[in-house]
């Protein structure tokens, strides 16, 4: 058999891949817990108008945006799992 | 319909040290939160591309990209094109979330006024450096701003694709009070050390030059004012009970006594207009609305009349022919000394405004004055009256006081920034609540700036009173508490019915057998 198990340079990249992958997503649902827990901080504002709407409309948007995005990575890690 | 107005708040009242530390602390977070997002998408898109270069050296692996296995044990399988095209679909996600927060934490950051102290220190700090500059290298200074207005004119025109010569004071914006405040230090022979911690340079100077020139201007024009109560055909200021509004009927009046609109009033140059109002409780309130410069040769709004206003000497202001006549068309409508008074003038309207704040405080209650594109910054206006300003960076006339206006809390300021946004018009919530949707960047981020209406095609000087309106507009959908404490005070002055508007004409004359200073009063009425 010319190319073994532990021959083939393929497992090595496939490593590489995976780890990158995985760091990826680290650093992504670590800036989303933190985000999160930003978000929440802005309901201590105290502001009205058009502006104040508009404002917590979009935090609103973005936690749930934030929740999906969560749950996409989780769907990549596994695949390159 | 590009033209958009960003605007910014300075003074007013500010809130507590804890509260301001608070939300600094949270809009730092999303800045923080948006950087984290951005360093999220990066690292997504260097995976993607990790993973198409790890394919691409697998070549030689027939098994490289499935995800099933070849049924050969000793490889490695992997789905790269689905991972990658998921990496790629993570940074996209990750940028929007990131240029999301960076608009929010900006609205936030706008709204509260949160950076305007350190802001405005700054911008005090570059006026007098160019303004002890002007008045040590002159010469230099004025060739190094020669060059910089046209450096920016041709980059402008070059930019829009015409000769369009207003581009210089945008280019120029940052350093016309300096520049301002540096002319007037030489004119009123200000010495450096003194300049150097006041801001009164420009008024000073123009106390001496108004020594000269408004003598002069009375042999030319004369100096007997005539003030006649005059008839509108029409409804030229309808009933403002806001600024918004009051700013709408400032504007008809001011371009409608020069003949840019036609409303049929029959209104002439020289005009102000007066607004009675009837309060639940049975008193009287006041609105003054004084438009700026007309330049006409025997109207008490000329150009010269400008120098008188803006100096620092309170009899010379008192002189001003426009403060006069609006002193005399007061004191004709019947305002009495506790009736409470609100002003709003553009350019030199708003001068005037200021000047009857400062220098007519014994005889009326004036309770606040809002200015448009007016350089009022050193007029000695009392804390019992509120000032609202609005200036816009490069529209220069309210540069001309060479300095920054009192942040304090009866003072509010709004600064503009006009922005060209190619195909974006901001979306606009009416008065009524409903919706105007807006297209391109302005409706992604509708308050990111107001559209400024009826706007040629190219650059044009931002001192119409258009450009403040829109500068008006977005401050007031920011929601800036210290901007709603200063439109309630407006509105509870004029929170009554409207009784009637009356408009006062006032005309320039020579006449031998009236003293100098002396008002000619007329009572004649111009009937419909």
């Amino acid at each position: 058999m010319p190319f073994s198990y532990m021959q083939c340079q393929c497992h090595a990249i496939v490593a590489q891949s995976r780890a990158s992958v995985d760091s990826s997503a680290a650093l992504a649902k670590s800036s989303f817990d933190r985000l999160l827990e930003n978000i929440s901080r802005t309901s201590n504002i105290d502001w009205t108008g058009n502006a104040a709407t508009l404002f917590r409309e979009r935090m609103t948007m973005s936690r749930e945006q934030i929740v999906l995005c969560d749950a996409d990575v989780d769907v990549t890690v596994r695949m390159a799992a | 319909m590009n033209w958009h107005i960003t605007s910014s708040i300075y003074g007013g009242a500010q809130y507590a040290p804890a509260t301001m530390a608070e939300y600094t602390a949270i809009a730092e977070s999303l800045v923080q939160s948006a950087a984290d997002m951005r360093a999220s998408a990066t690292a997504w898109t260097d995976t993607a591309i990790a993973l198409q270069r790890h394919r691409a050296s697998m070549s030689i692996c027939d098994s490289a990209d499935s995800s099933a296995s070849s049924g050969v044990y000793s490889h490695a399988t992997f789905p790269f094109s689905d991972v990658a095209q998921r990496c790629s679909m993570h940074a996209q996600d990750c940028t929007r979330l990131g240029n999301e927060l960076t608009q929010m934490a900006d609205l936030l950051i706008r709204a509260h006024s949160l950076y305007s102290q350190a802001e405005a220190e700054n911008r005090r700090l570059m006026t007098e450096l160019v303004q002890g500059f002007t008045q040590l290298f002159p010469k230099h200074m004025f060739i190094g701003a020669g060059a910089l207005a046209a450096g920016g004119a041709l980059y402008g025109s070059f930019k829009e694709g015409k000769l369009n010569a207003t581009h210089a004071l945008t280019s120029t914006a940052w350093a016309q009070e300096g520049l301002m405040s540096g002319l007037g230090a030489m004119v009123g022979a200000v010495p450096i050390r003194k300049g150097l911690s006041h801001t009164d340079e420009v008024n000073t100077a123009a106390k001496r030059v108004a020594g000269v020139t408004a003598p002069a201007y009375d042999l030319v024009q004369g100096n007997t004012l005539h003030v006649t109560q005059v008839v509108s055909n029409s409804d030229v200021i309808q009933e403002p009970h806001s600024v918004a509004e009051a700013m709408e009927g400032l504007r008809r009046l001011g371009e409608e006594r020069l003949g840019k609109i036609d409303l049929n009033s029959g209104l002439e140059y020289g005009t102000i207009a007066i607004s009675q109002y009837r309060k639940a409780d049975g008193s009287t309130s006041w609105l003054v609305t004084i438009p700026g410069t007309d330049g006409k040769a025997d109207s008490p709004f000329g150009w010269p009349q400008n120098v008188e206003l803006m100096s620092g000497d309170k009899t010379r202001r008192m002189k001003a022919d426009s403060a006069r006549m609006v002193a005399e068309a007061m004191e004709r409508a019947g305002i009495g000394a506790d009736e409470p008074v609100a002003m709003i003038g553009h350019s030199q309207g708003g001068i005037v405004a200021a000047t009857l704040a400062s220098d007519w405080s014994d005889t009326y209650n004036i309770e606040h004055i809002v200015t448009a594109g007016s350089p009022v910054a050193n007029h000695p206006v009392s804390e019992d009256t509120w000032v609202t300003s609005v200036e816009i960076d490069d529209e220069l006339v309210a540069a001309l006081d060479g300095a920054e206006n009192p942040a304090i809390d009866t003072w509010l300021t709004i600064r503009g920034t006009s922005t060209y946004i190619p195909d974006s018009i901001a979306t606009t919530v009416n008065d009524d609540g409903s919706c105007t949707p807006g297209m391109g960047a302005g409706a992604l981020n509708p308050f990111v700036g107001a559209t400024v209406k009826d706007q040629p095609d190219g650059k044009e000087i931002t001192h119409w009173l258009k450009y403040h309106q829109a500068a008006y507009r977005n401050a007031t959908d920011l929601g800036s508490p210290a901007l709603q404490q200063h439109e309630e005070h407006f509105q509870n002055i004029l929170d009554g019915e409207l009784v009637e508007t009356t408009y006062w004409q006032g005309r320039m004359q020579r006449s031998l057998a009236t003293a100098p200073a002396q008002s000619n009063v007329t009572m004649q009425t111009i009937g419909r």
